[in-house]
C-alpha cells in the first residue's frame, strides 16, 4: 500500500457511508448464509454479522472495486467463522447440526434435483473441512475463479487448487457415506 | 447424478430473516456512530480533560461509555485522521475498538479477528423492539462492556496495559504508551493481544519520529500475521504524512 492508495482512502472516506448501506443492503443474506454454511449456529449468526460488516466497514476504504464483491465478503465470513470454530472447539457445546433440508435454496434445477438429493448435498458440505469447504462453496456454488479465490482468501494459487481437488474428494466420500448410512446404493 | 451436481444446485442460499438483518444494520449503526461521536469528543477535549473522559462522555456522546471513549480518542489521535478523512479513518479502526472492549474467552485466536466475539452475552444486545430506530438516534453502542468479575485473567491485564498504551497515546504521550506496550511485549512476548500491541506500538514509534524502527517493526509484523486485519492501520499509519 502507498501513498496513492492513502489518497484513495481519503477520497472514499465521505462516500463510504453509502456505499456500504448498499453492500449491507445487497450482500447481508450472503453473508448470512455463508456464515451459516460455514458451521456457524444459528443463534450466533447476528453477532457474526455484525462482526463481519464492521470490518467491511473498515476495510472498504481499501477495497479495490475492480475485483468482485463476493469473494471479499466471503474471506471476512471465512475468518470469522474460522475463529468462531476454532474458538469453539474450547466450547462442549458445538455439535454438528445437520442443516435443515429447508436451507437448500429452490433453484431451477429443482425439478430435476430432489429436495432430499439437496439436502444432502447440504450435509455432505457440512462435512468437508472449513478451508475446504470454502473452495467449494466458492468455486462450486458460486463460480468464481481458481485465482481470484486465492487472491481473496490470501492463499497461493497452487494450494487453492489443491484444496479444491481435496474438497471435491471429502465431499464425494461424504456424499457416499451418508447415503450408506441411509441404506442408499 | 453425480454428487457435484447437487452441490452446484444449491445456490448461495435464501434471504436472511428480515428482522435479523434490522437487528444488525442496527446494531452496526449504534457502534460506528457512538465511535465516532466518541471520538469527535475526545477531539474537541482539551489535553489536560482528555485523561478523565467518562465525565465529558454522557455529556456529549450520551450512551458512549468511557472505556469506548477512551478507546476512540487514542485510535483518533493515533491514527492522525483529520477532517473528512475522519469517518472512514475510524471504520478502519473501528474494530480494534472492537476487539478491546469484547469480553474475551480464553483461546488462542489472533485479537485482530476477534471470535471472541461470540461468546460473549446476549444481553446487552438491544431488543428488537427498539430497533434500529433508537439504537441509532442514541448512537448506543453495541459491543457489551461487561468484563467478568473475579481476579483478572492473563487476558484481561494484556487488555488493561494496552488500554493504558492507548489512553498515553491519546494524551499525546507515545513514549509512553511505547513504554507500556513494550512492557507487554516483555511480559505476554505472546500473548493474545500480540497483533494489537504491535499495532499500538508501530504508531508509537512514528509519534515519536522513530520511522524507520516503525517500518522496521511494520516488516516484522507482516511476516509474523500476513493475515492480520490490522495490518490495513499499520499501512496507512506508515503512509500517512
Amino acid at each position: 500500500m502507498g501513498v496513492r492508495m492513502s489518497l484513495k482512502r481519503e477520497a472514499q472516506a465521505s462516500s463510504a457511508a453509502p456505499v456500504f448501506r448498499d453492500i449491507f443492503e445487497t450482500h447481508f443474506s450472503y453473508v448470512w448464509n455463508v456464515l451459516k454454511r460455514l458451521g456457524v449456529a444459528e443463534r450466533d449468526l447476528e453477532d457474526l454479522g455484525q462482526q463481519v460488516f464492521l470490518q467491511v466497514h473498515a476495510q472498504l476504504p481499501i477495497f479495490d472495486a475492480r475485483r468482485p464483491l463476493r469473494p471479499w465478503l466471503f474471506s471476512f465470513a471465512y475468518h470469522a467463522a474460522s475463529n468462531y470454530r476454532a474458538l469453539a472447539r474450547h466450547r462442549v457445546e458445538l455439535s454438528i447440526v445437520a442443516p435443515k433440508p429447508a436451507d437448500a435454496a429452490p433453484s431451477a434445477d429443482e425439478q430435476l434435483i430432489t429436495r432430499e438429493e439437496l439436502a444432502l448435498a447440504e450435509l455432505a458440505l457440512s462435512r468437508v473441512a472449513l478451508e475446504r469447504r470454502a473452495l467449494l462453496l466458492l468455486h462450486e456454488i458460486e463460480g468464481h475463479s481458481i485465482p481470484e479465490i486465492a487472491e481473496s482468501l490470501g492463499i497461493p494459487l497452487n494450494t487453492a487448487y489443491s484444496r479444491l481437488r481435496l474438497a471435491r474428494q471429502e465431499y464425494e466420500v461424504a456424499v457416499r457415506r451418508l447415503r450408506a448410512q441411509r441404506g442408499e446404493p | 447424478m453425480k454428487p457435484l451436481d447437487a452441490l452446484r444446485a444449491l445456490g448461495t442460499g435464501r434471504e436472511a430473516p428480515a428482522e435479523a438483518k434490522q437487528r444488525v444494520y442496527g446494531a452496526l449503526l449504534g457502534s460506528l456512530e457512538s465511535a465516532a461521536a466518541a471520538a469527535a469528543v475526545a477531539a474537541a477535549l482539551p489535553k489536560a480533560s482528555a485523561t478523565l473522559p467518562a465525565t465529558a462522555a454522557p455529556a456529549v456522546a450520551g450512551a458512549v461509555s468511557s472505556k469506548m471513549l477512551l478507546a476512540a480518542a487514542g485510535i483518533w489521535l493515533m491514527g492522525g485522521a483529520t477532517g473528512a478523512a475522519l469517518y472512514g479513518a475510524l471504520g478502519h479502526e473501528q474494530v480494534s475498538v472492537v476487539y478491546v472492549d469484547r469480553p474475551v474467552a480464553a483461546s488462542s485466536l489472533s485479537p485482530a479477528v476477534s471470535a471472541e466475539k461470540q461468546s460473549a452475552p446476549k444481553a446487552a444486545e438491544p431488543d428488537a423492539t427498539d430497533l434500529p430506530k433508537t439504537n441509532a438516534a442514541l448512537g448506543r453502542p453495541t459491543v457489551p462492556m461487561s468484563r467478568a468479575s473475579g481476579d483478572p485473567s492473563p487476558l484481561a491485564r494484556e487488555r488493561a496495559l494496552l488500554d493504558t498504551a492507548r489512553a498515553h497515546a491519546a494524551r499525546g504521550e507515545p513514549e509512553l504508551a511505547l513504554a507500556r506496550a513494550e512492557e507487554h511485549g516483555r511480559l505476554f512476548p505472546h500473548g493474545k493481544l500480540s497483533e494489537e500491541r504491535e499495532a499500538l506500538a508501530i504508531r508509537a514509534l512514528l509519534a515519536c519520529g522513530r520511522r524507520s524502527e516503525a517500518r522496521a517493526r511494520a516488516n516484522a509484523f507482516r511476516t509474523a500475521h500476513p493475515d492480520s486485519f490490522l495490518a490495513p492501520v499499520i499501512d496507512s499509519a506508515l503512509t500517512a504524512p
